[in-house]
């Protein structure tokens, strides 16, 4: 007849089925985390082979003059 | 059914490897997802200069009985006692003419007018000193403290005259809003021979672009 496997031996199993999941569960929630700020740090230092460039360009216009105009007014009145 | 423990070892092996194995999948997805965060980004902007002025105020003297002596006004004044006309230190309606830089360059500033005061004010008594301007730093309420924009401005009075074509007010009016402000005070004499009517000189104000 075959001899079964003991209690103690599930048991064992079972504890280590857990401890491996929650294991598992904490390793991928920590590389999340160390890939959000990776990404972070790629971007600000290029220290991991990423590079961020920013161009500005001010153009100049063709000096065209504005401007505009204004008065200056007063008024005498006549003698009565 | 009771299951044997032989076979509920077997499922807790199974999910011992499904565990190990799902865990493998999602760190090799992390890493690929990683890899493609890393690329190089790119931001273009793109700024044009825009040469701009505006005049915001026209000087208003107001309106008076005709003078019986000489009169001389002014719209950095109170002009007390010269008949009606206006306290141009408190009549905001006869300020100075205010110049604003309202673009983003630095801007040269030069006026142009058909008149003078012969022809403004008319009258045989009439010289070319009864008509002048005066450039200050700032806005004609603050003068000098408040938004004043004009580097190296040479404040002193000059004649308005059509045969200066045209007059430099400002060499270099900045335009940071701070600092991008510049008045045209007015003076104007009158005396007993200037002829009675409304009378207004039209002032024309180019702005360009500092080189």
């Amino acid at each position: 007849m075959e001899v079964d496997i003991s209690n103690k031996t599930i048991v064992v199993l079972v504890v280590l089925t857990v401890i491996i999941s929650v294991l598992s569960t904490m390793v991928v929630l920590t590389e999340v985390s160390n890939m959000k700020i990776d990404s972070v740090k790629t971007a600000g230092s290029g220290s991991s082979g990423g590079q961020g460039k920013v161009h500005l360009e001010i153009l100049p216009t063709p000096a065209q003059p504005v401007g505009g105009t204004g008065q200056v007014t007063l008024e005498i009145l006549p003698d009565r | 059914m009771d299951l044997s423990n032989k076979s509920l070892a077997l499922l807790l092996v199974a999910a011992i490897v499904v565990s190990l194995g799902g865990t493998l999948i999602s760190l090799n997805k992390l890493n690929q997802q990683g890899a493609t965060g890393l690329a190089a980004g790119e931001v273009n902007l793109t700024i044009t200069s825009n040469t701009s002025c505006n005049i915001d105020t026209n000087v208003t003297f107001g309106t008076s009985g005709k003078p019986g002596g000489l009169w001389i006004l002014s719209t950095n004044g109170t002009n007390t006692g010269y008949g009606a006309f206006s306290d141009c230190l408190a009549t905001a309606a006869c300020y100075g003419m205010q110049i604003n830089n309202t673009g983003n360059t630095n801007i040269n500033i030069t006026l142009l007018t058909n008149y003078n005061a012969s022809t403004f004010l008319g009258g045989p008594q009439a010289t070319v000193d009864d008509f002048q301007g005066l450039a200050v730093n700032g806005t004609a309420s603050g003068y000098s403290t408040v938004r004043p924009g004009c580097r190296g401005l040479n404040e002193s009075w000059f004649y308005i005259n059509e045969t200066v074509r045209p007059m430099h007010i400002c060499t270099n009016l900045t335009w940071q809003d701070a600092n991008d402000m510049l008045t045209i005070e007015y003076n104007v004499t009158i005396d007993v021979d200037t002829p009675a009517g409304g009378k207004t000189a039209t002032i024309t104000i180019t702005c360009t672009q500092v080189a």
